[in-house]
């Protein structure tokens, strides 16, 4: 009972490595183990045995002849003479060299899912600031000062790596006059914000060119035919474009727009009420080469609301998700909710119109049943502040 | 999964594509197959029947441009017959209702 070897069979002493004579009698169990395993042996495995009369599946190692370390499984039961007392410790031991290597393996094949998502987590991380300097470049970081008329932004994507579709502007022309445009593009991802890219660099540079809004949509038709001609999926793209011009008392602004496929502008008057600004038959942009574009022009007047333009958006995929959720068809997809203004400073009540325009389009935005006007989604309106 | 069925037949006016259902952005790639798959030659006149169409999305307005554009590559003529009311209001925000001739419905729209 204290641990001196009796009994050996040929297997453990071909593990170990040694002759049988050299064990029996003269090494005891503990013998066999690494310095640990004795201490692990002294400290539980051996009190655990006393207590309990047996003891399963330890993982321990044996150290061989030549200098080697085994992984084993070791079980021990205690057997007891007729009058009770301990006799002997019948001990057996399993290879675990194949367990030991699947372990090593599972650690190491977790090691390695560890470091192969640590990568990818790096790499989305600088996807997304790519996509996020992209996104950037589509719009304007800021709007420029127009006198007497204030302009803000509210833009809102659901997710950093959807490249959007839409665009929006408002730029300078001279000392005097301003243009202003508002679109999209129908689809999202790269390929949108390439087309996206194309239209707002081309509509500045056109408008500088000539600040007329209907031969800036004709140039912008004619690049993005010729780019897009022959790839077999033309981008549907609606624009509307304007210039506001100042009239000659201060707070006054002449609006003159064009539009290519665009719903109507609306003016909101001071006194509450709201109108149609219509360009009846201007074509989408970059269909036909030689495209008309409707347009049309009003004057604004210090509490006038004018033009806002609603960007009517078809359903795209993420809507329709949001659809289907709704009949029961599907989980529920990715809002996305894109809503820009371009509001007055002062107003009777300053607060009211930008609510009003842009609780509008959050109130459109419930999915439309088929068939139905898709939602509003993009509102762009500048107004002229009271003259001072 | 919303759904789609096209139909086709010959008119004496050229091919006919009847639309039902629902053209989105899932399936507007099958409108633009079957224009393509059409056979359309010179001369004659490509009409699709939009009567049993439920709802058109953005996707689905692109095939009907993919569609005006192959039928101008083979010189020959689109119509739309029968287009439902939100539909038609699409159209004719967009413009497209002044570049491929509208019938009300599909016996007029072939006849010779």
């Amino acid at each position: 009972m204290d641990g001196t070897i009796a009994k050996i069979n040929a297997t453990l002493l071909d593990w170990l490595g040694v002759e049988r004579d050299a064990v029996l009698g003269r090494q005891r169990f503990v013998d066999l183990l690494t310095v640990g395993g004795k201490l692990y042996h002294e400290t539980h495995y051996a009190p655990l045995l006393r207590m309990q009369g047996d003891i399963n599946g330890i993982a321990m190692e044996l150290r061989r002849a030549n200098g080697d370390l085994m992984p084993v499984l070791v079980s021990s039961v205690v057997k007891y003479g007729e009058s009770g007392d301990p006799l002997l410790i019948r001990t057996t031991l399993f290879d675990a060299r194949d367990r030991r290597a699947y372990e090593e393996e599972l650690l190491r094949g977790r090691k390695a899912a560890e470091e192969a998502r640590k990568q990818a987590e790096a790499d989305r991380a600088r996807l997304q600031d790519a996509l996020a300097v992209l996104q950037k470049s589509l719009l304007p970081d800021t709007l420029p000062q127009v006198p007497g008329v204030e302009t803000a932004a509210y833009y809102h994507i659901a997710s950093p790596d959807r490249l959007g579709g839409d665009f929006y502007d408002v730029f300078p022309l001279d000392g005097e006059r301003f243009a202003f445009f508002l679109g999209d593009v129908c689809d999202k991802g790269p390929q949108a914000a390439a087309v996206t890219s194309l239209t707002r660099y081309t509509l500045r540079a056109a408008a500088l060119h000539d600040a007329d809004p209907a031969a800036a949509l004709t140039a912008l038709n004619t690049v993005l035919h010729d780019r897009y001609t022959g790839s077999g999926d033309p981008p549907l793209r609606t624009t509307v474009f304007g210039i506001l011009t100042p009239g000659a008392s201060r707070g006054r602004y002449t609006v003159r727009l064009a539009s290519g496929g665009h719903p109507p502008a609306v003016v909101l008057g001071a006194d509450g009420t709201a109108s149609y600004l219509p360009t009846p038959g201007g074509l989408l942009v970059g269909v036909l080469p030689d495209a008309h574009f409707a347009t049309a022009e009003t004057v604004l007047t210090p509490g006038d609301r004018p033009p806002a333009l609603h960007r009517r958006a078809d359903r795209g995929p993420h809507q329709r998700q949001r659809h289907q959720s709704v009949r029961g068809r599907g989980p529920a997809g990715v809002r996305r909710r894109p809503c820009r203004q371009v509001r007055p400073r002062h107003h009777r009540s300053p607060d009211r119109p930008a609510r009003q325009l842009r609780r509008r389009p959050r109130r459109r935005h419930r999915p439309a049943r088929a068939g139905r006007p898709a939602p509003h989604r993009t509102v762009l309106a500048p107004v002229p502040t009271t003259p001072m | 999964m919303s759904t789609l069925k096209i139909t086709a037949r010959d008119a004496a006016t050229g091919p006919v594509l009847e639309v039902f259902g629902e053209l989105d952005y899932h399936n507007a790639s099958r409108l633009r197959e079957r224009v393509t798959a059409t056979g359309l030659r010179p001369g004659q006149r490509l009409t699709l029947d939009l009567g049993g169409l439920e709802f058109c999305d953005s996707s689905g307005i692109n095939a009907l441009i993919a569609a005006h554009q192959h039928a101008s590559a083979m010189r020959a003529d689109i119509v739309l017959a029968s287009v439902p009311a939100p539909t038609l209001r699409i159209l004719r925000v967009i413009g497209l209702d002044r570049i491929i001739p509208l019938h009300p419905d599909g016996d007029t729209a072939t006849l010779a």
